[in-house]
């Protein structure tokens, strides 16, 4: 199934260029076939959210992206996802480079066991090679991106592990920004936060929009309501539906989409 | 498909009957004030004061319920459209309300000479059946989420306009030939107008049906 997202009447929902195209993918486990024939664009600076059952594949679509699952024997992609217009799933694509373009973000936090400021030089060292005061500002802007600045830069030799269960996430998406991706996924990145972290992380994903394209995948069908610009609803491994988040939750096209998210099923 | 929460279903289904025994009452309102208007009977006139009150508190009981259920249940699609139109719906039913009592309240003050006495008893007659009929089945329309029996009442407001204007038309001529009866004609005229509203509102609830089913808004011509 292909889907060209049509605007409609929402104006925040612009049309930016494609940044990820999806074509023909199907993903095995093994021999259980994980996604049919999934065809979707991700639009530029734009925040896109898979949504659906559990098992509907939608975290295994987002592992595809910056192929995840390669760690995996057994687990396989066929089809296109073209980043930039490059295949990533060519075996020829470089892993490392594109762990650096994508970035991810999990369910729970999960900082490395060390100092809050090495939790984001880590990763700033496997790809860029840069002195004290350079490493220091870049550690500095990714924190003041992910809005945790204030809460620690008094405190950047303690351990990642002393933050709260809010703070340790948005040290997550620093760590992760801080390699400067195009892309960041996010995985249920609130679903083990309270509501005032969740409205914190809800607020730096919209912000975030300006610099990076973000993919959010999510249980909580008013979280995709609020920071998404467009949803795809997926079940049983298919996509299903794929407009701008302000028709599907008004209007949706599929009928399935409509008793999911109104809560007749799932 | 009912919901997985049985619970949002019987709101759902609470909210949704109380909009229809709201139509009830207004339906039974406009009965009175049509015969108020044929009979002068001042009994029928303050029945229909006492049950607008009711009519009111109905729609305030309506507005309360569905934003505690959109507070309560984040409800989306289907059942959002159906939520907000049955607010809407409600507050057309109220202005309808309003409308019958305009009605019942000149019918009161009716003091005709012989030709309006006739106009009273036919023309008013005459457009009254017609919004009782538009009334009555927008009502169905919604209890049922009829959208071919809400396009018909939408299709029937124009047939309403017309008898107005022909109404109008009549009370000129008359009124140029006696200016006695301007008084009376002026009357005629403001009767004729709120039961020209009480279509135009009836046109509104259809139009809700269908939004409710279509997810399409078909208000202005949409």
């Amino acid at each position: 199934m292909s889907f060209q997202v049509s605007l409609g009447s929402d104006a925040n929902a612009v049309a930016n260029a494609t940044k990820i195209k999806i074509n023909n993918l199907n993903f095995f486990y093994g021999s259980f076939q994980g996604l049919r024939n999934i065809s979707l664009d991700i639009p530029e600076k734009q925040v896109t959210a898979f949504i659906g059952p559990s098992g509907c594949g939608k975290s295994t679509l987002l592992r595809v992206l910056n192929r995840m699952y390669s760690l995996y024997p057994g687990q396989r992609a066929e089809g296109e996802v073209l980043l930039n217009g490059e295949n990533v799933l060519d075996s020829s694509y470089d892993l490392n480079a594109l762990r650096g373009s994508v970035g991810m973000v999990f369910q729970k936090p999960t900082p490395f066991p060390m100092s809050i400021y090495d939790n984001i030089s880590f990763g700033v060292r496997l790809y860029e090679k840069l002195g004290k005061s350079d490493m220091d500002d870049r550690v500095e802007w990714a924190l003041k991106k992910a809005a945790l600045w204030n809460e620690t830069k008094d405190k950047l030799s303690q351990s990642g592990l002393s933050l709260s269960g809010g703070q340790q996430q948005r040290l997550c998406i620093a760590r992760g920004i801080a390699v400067k991706p195009e892309v960041l996924l996010l995985d249920e990145p609130t679903s083990a936060l309270d509501p005032i972290s969740t409205a914190r992380i809800e607020e730096l994903v919209s912000e975030l929009r300006t610099d990076y394209t973000i993919v959010i995948v999510t249980h909580n069908m008013q979280q995709a309501a609020r920071v998404s610009q467009f949803t795809a609803y997926m079940y049983l491994g298919e996509l299903v539906e794929f407009t701008p988040t302000a028709q599907i939750f008004v209007k949706p096209q599929d009928k399935r989409t409509e008793d999911y998210i109104t809560g007749r099923f799932g | 498909m009912e919901h997985t929460s049985k619970q949002f279903e019987l709101e759902l289904e609470d909210l949704r009957s109380s909009l229809l025994a709201m139509g009830g009452i207004v339906e039974a309102q406009m009965e009175r004030a049509m015969r108020a208007v044929a009979t002068n009977d001042a009994d029928l006139v303050e029945a229909v004061t006492r049950e607008d009150k009711k009519v009111n508190s109905l729609q305030m009981d309506i507005d309360r319920k569905g934003m505690e259920i959109i507070a309560k249940r984040q409800p989306a699609a289907v059942d959002l459209r159906q939520i907000l139109c049955t607010m809407q719906a409600a507050g057309d039913l109220e202005r309808i309300g309003d409308e019958i009592k305009k009605i019942a309240e000149r019918a009161k003050q009716f003091q005709a000479n012989e030709r309006f006495q006739s106009m009273r008893l036919n023309e008013m007659k005459h457009i009254g059946v017609l919004v009782q009929e538009m009334l009555k089945e927008s009502l169905n329309a919604f209890a049922r989420l009829d959208v071919i029996a809400a396009g018909e009442v939408i299709g029937r407001d124009k047939a309403v306009d017309d008898e107005f204007e022909r109404i109008l038309r009549l009370i000129v001529t008359y009124t140029l030939e006696d200016p006695r009866t301007i008084g009376a004609g002026i009357e005629i005229a403001f009767l004729a107008k709120a039961a020209e509203r009480v279509a135009d509102h009836t046109k509104n609830i259809s139009e809700y049906v269908i939004h409710i089913v279509q997810g399409k808004d078909p208000r202005h011509g949409g």
